[in-house]
């Protein structure tokens, strides 16, 4: 009954099935990990989010590697910051990434700072600041 | 002059109508609902659960050699509450309805059973933040005091149209530090869309001019180091406050507040029975917010409504 609609939009869809069922499967497959930063499986499985996030939200993906680009190319020195108490940024998550780690790790703290220097470390797209 | 047959002329002519619906409704942005964590069931409407908390010391008398000891009054845990709020949203589709052909070719009653589920949480989230306590007791529905409700201690009616500048966002950090244990400091600023781009403003070089329109996504979550220890992430939130004179800037420790069901009231959809020539039902929940220390969040209002 869907003439006509958007097909691109529906193969979209029908990945984005096949996609989650191979997510769900691949976190009972690792003994659904914590969110524990120390622990193999659960950076396996934040590396496979990242890597889907990137494939099938690669509008999102491209917007925010520019965006990100353009936040540092204008922020203002360290001395610069410190001298008139500005806070620093750290990291940025996009959207729909973001939402997409919640959905498996309801109880991670995206903004622990240990957890967002090793995420940093391993994808440096996502760090917002030209200082680490 | 006759000028033939030209399209105006044509009554037979088919509809042009596409076969693609596109919602855009603003009801689907829910934070609260979404990301927060969800308490053990309450067992009756009344929620409660109890707080503790005493002063740093300020001075220390000095026990004297071979004195007796002082023995004063000792802090006690006290006891919060909340009342669950029953939410509903009702779904009425005729049986003529479900049967006429629509455009985008969906089924009427799928369709609106699954938008109701999205209004459903909507109204939850708008509570969780906005809820005003009502107690039910005089024939109306109870409501839950939502996290704008939960807070009393850190509470600041800034004069109407001050500016949010660097020196308000770190007080309010500090705000929150001075009130509990490092370890509970506020992790998540909850803000207007405008007052999230300002602070985006803050960091960037004032050398160097930068179209705004530039920029593509403006809802990406970003995490700044406060200058108290603590990453804090800011979140632009719909439901808060934006209105010139009322505009609100919450700073929470989100990991303290908590949703917490009336036991078996979890959003579920109960078919009705029907009576007439439509088919219909409701989903429903009974919920309610758990503040577990609101000494940790604090709100400020009357920030100017500009950028």
């Amino acid at each position: 009954m869907l003439r006509g609609a958007d097909l691109s939009s529906l193969e979209l869809n029908k990945y984005l099935h096949v996609l989650s069922d191979y997510l769900v499967r691949l976190y009972n497959k690792l003994g659904k990990p914590q969110a524990d930063i120390k622990s193999d499986n659960f950076w396996i499985m934040i590396d496979e989010l990242v890597n889907n996030w990137s494939v099938i939200h690669k509008q999102e993906a491209k917007d925010f590697v520019s965006d990100i680009r353009l936040e540092r190319s204008v922020e203002g020195t360290l001395s610069a910051m410190n001298k008139k108490n500005i806070w620093k940024k750290s990291v940025a998550y996009p959207p729909k990434l973001y939402q997409m780690i919640k959905v498996f790790f309801p109880d991670l703290k995206l903004q622990d700072r240990k957890f967002i220097n090793k995420f940093i470390s391993r994808y440096p797209i996502f760090n917002a600041s030209n200082y680490t | 002059m006759p000028i033939g047959i030209i399209t105006n002329m044509d009554a037979s002519k088919r509809e042009s109508l596409l076969s693609i619906l596109k919602n855009a409704s603003p009801n689907v942005d829910n934070y609260l609902t979404t990301n927060l964590g969800v308490a053990e069931a309450a067992t009756q409407p009344l929620s409660e659960w109890v707080t503790y908390s005493t002063a740093r010391a300020t001075s220390v008398s000095a026990t004297a050699e071979g004195g007796d000891y002082t023995f004063s009054d000792l802090d006690a845990p006290v006891r919060s509450n909340n009342y669950t709020t029953i939410v509903t949203e009702p779904v009425q589709v005729s049986k003529s309805e479900q049967a006429t052909k629509v455009a985008a070719g969906q089924d009427p009653w799928a369709f609106q059973k699954a938008q109701a589920i999205i209004r459903l949480k909507n109204k939850m989230e708008f509570l969780t933040l906005n809820g005003a306590k009502v107690s039910g007791i005089s024939g109306t529905g109870r409501v839950l005091a939502g996290i704008d409700g939960c807070i009393s201690t850190n509470v600041t009616a800034r004069t109407s149209g001050t500016s949010f500048t660097e020196t308000e966002l770190n007080d309010i950090m500090q705000e929150s530090w001075n009130a509990v244990g490092s370890q509970y400091i506020a992790d998540l600023l909850l803000v207007p869309a405008v007052i999230k781009r300002r602070i985006a403003g803050f960091g960037t070089n004032l050398t160097r001019n930068v179209n705004a329109s530039e920029k593509k996504l403006t809802t990406e979550v970003q995490v700044y180091q406060s200058q108290l220890g603590n990453d804090v992430m800011v979140i632009p939130h719909k439901d808060v406050r934006s209105a010139a004179g009322t505009l609100t800037v919450y700073a929470l420790r989100e990991d303290l507040y908590k949703q917490q069901f009336l036991v078996g009231r979890e959003p579920a959809w109960e078919d009705k029975a029907s009576v007439g020539s439509y088919d219909r039902g409701v989903y429903e929940t009974e919920f309610t917010v758990v503040s577990y220390e609101q000494r940790s969040s604090v709100r400020r209002t009357g920030y100017s409504n500009t950028l």
